[in-house]
């Protein structure tokens, strides 16, 4: 319409991107937080039940029991150390914040980053490769769903626009 | 004496599971499947411990902690918050809601026994 102040209209706009990338990355932070409660919830159930019978509270166990109870244990802890390998790989907003006050190009931050998952979950599988690329590949996934974030904000760092 | 201690958990094979494991460790064990049910058996019941687990339905454990830190008869019984909330500022939450100590799931039963003990300790 003519006559029509523009920046008017895309002042909502701007705050509708920033209201949808927020309630994106609550979504997402939700998403990691409700898988996380799920496993660790039934783990508790697999590794307690294990412990009372490896501790033969309900009767004697053979020797090939105990070795396929004490293989279910270990498993459980496995499982429980790729959850917590998702959950660290989802902390970006430290990241983000390293960005933000430009100590880091996002380039380096990001490589300095997934080496530093590599290296712990390296150490967490006792330094078994094929584990590690899996896991690395889940990290990478989360990555990739984040950094068109990552990306937008160091876009407006660079525009002088900067906050968290 | 045998310690008494008010488990509040909703999940099935954690409840049997815990019940049995804590009571082959020479703790009785009762149970409340929901926050509203925790806060009024810690007043009839009167544990040595409260073992709460967060995400409860009717009535979530941060708030049945808080009851139960409100009422006279029971604000002074120990509160553990045995929760699979581990996300960061969840164990912030427990204590901030009147919780005395967290431990986060999975865990075995000699390993709650042991925050168990500890917490008894402490008081």
């Amino acid at each position: 319409m003519p006559g029509t102040d523009i920046r008017v209209e895309e002042k909502p706009k701007k705050e509708l991107t920033e209201s949808k990338d927020q309630s994106d990355s609550q979504l997402f932070l939700d998403v990691i937080g409700v898988m996380s409660h799920s496993v660790r919830t039934t783990l508790n159930a697999i590794i307690g039940y294990t412990e009372i019978i490896l501790d033969e509270k309900l009767g004697q166990i053979s020797p090939m029991q105990e070795h396929a109870l004490k293989q279910v244990l270990k498993n459980s802890i496995e499982t429980l150390d790729t959850v917590n390998s998702i959950l660290d790989a989802s902390n970006v907003e430290t990241l983000k914040v390293e960005v933000l006050a430009g100590s880091l190009p996002l380039r380096d931050a990001l490589a300095r980053f997934e080496r530093d998952i590599i290296l712990k979950v390296l150490q967490k599988t006792g330094f078994n490769q094929t584990k590690t690329a899996s896991l690395l590949g889940t990290t990478r996934r989360i990555l990739h769903y984040r950094m068109d974030k990552l990306k937008i904000t160091e876009e407006s760092q660079a525009a002088g626009k900067g906050g968290v | 004496m045998k310690k008494k201690i008010l488990l509040v958990e909703d999940h099935p094979a954690n409840i049997e599971m815990l019940t049995m494991g804590l009571g082959f460790l020479g703790y009785t064990v009762t149970v409340a499947e929901n926050g509203m049910e925790a806060v009024e058996m810690a007043a009839v019941e009167l544990p040595d411990l409260i073992v709460m687990d967060i995400l409860l339905p009717n009535l979530s454990g941060l708030e049945a902690a808080s009851r139960i830190r409100s009422n006279p008869t029971t604000q002074s019984i120990p509160i553990l918050a045995a929760t699979a909330l581990a996300m960061p500022g969840d164990m912030e939450k427990c204590l901030e809601s009147g919780c005395d100590a967290y431990i986060a799931k999975p865990f075995t039963p000699k390993q709650l026994a042991a925050a168990i003990e500890k917490l008894l300790k402490e008081r």
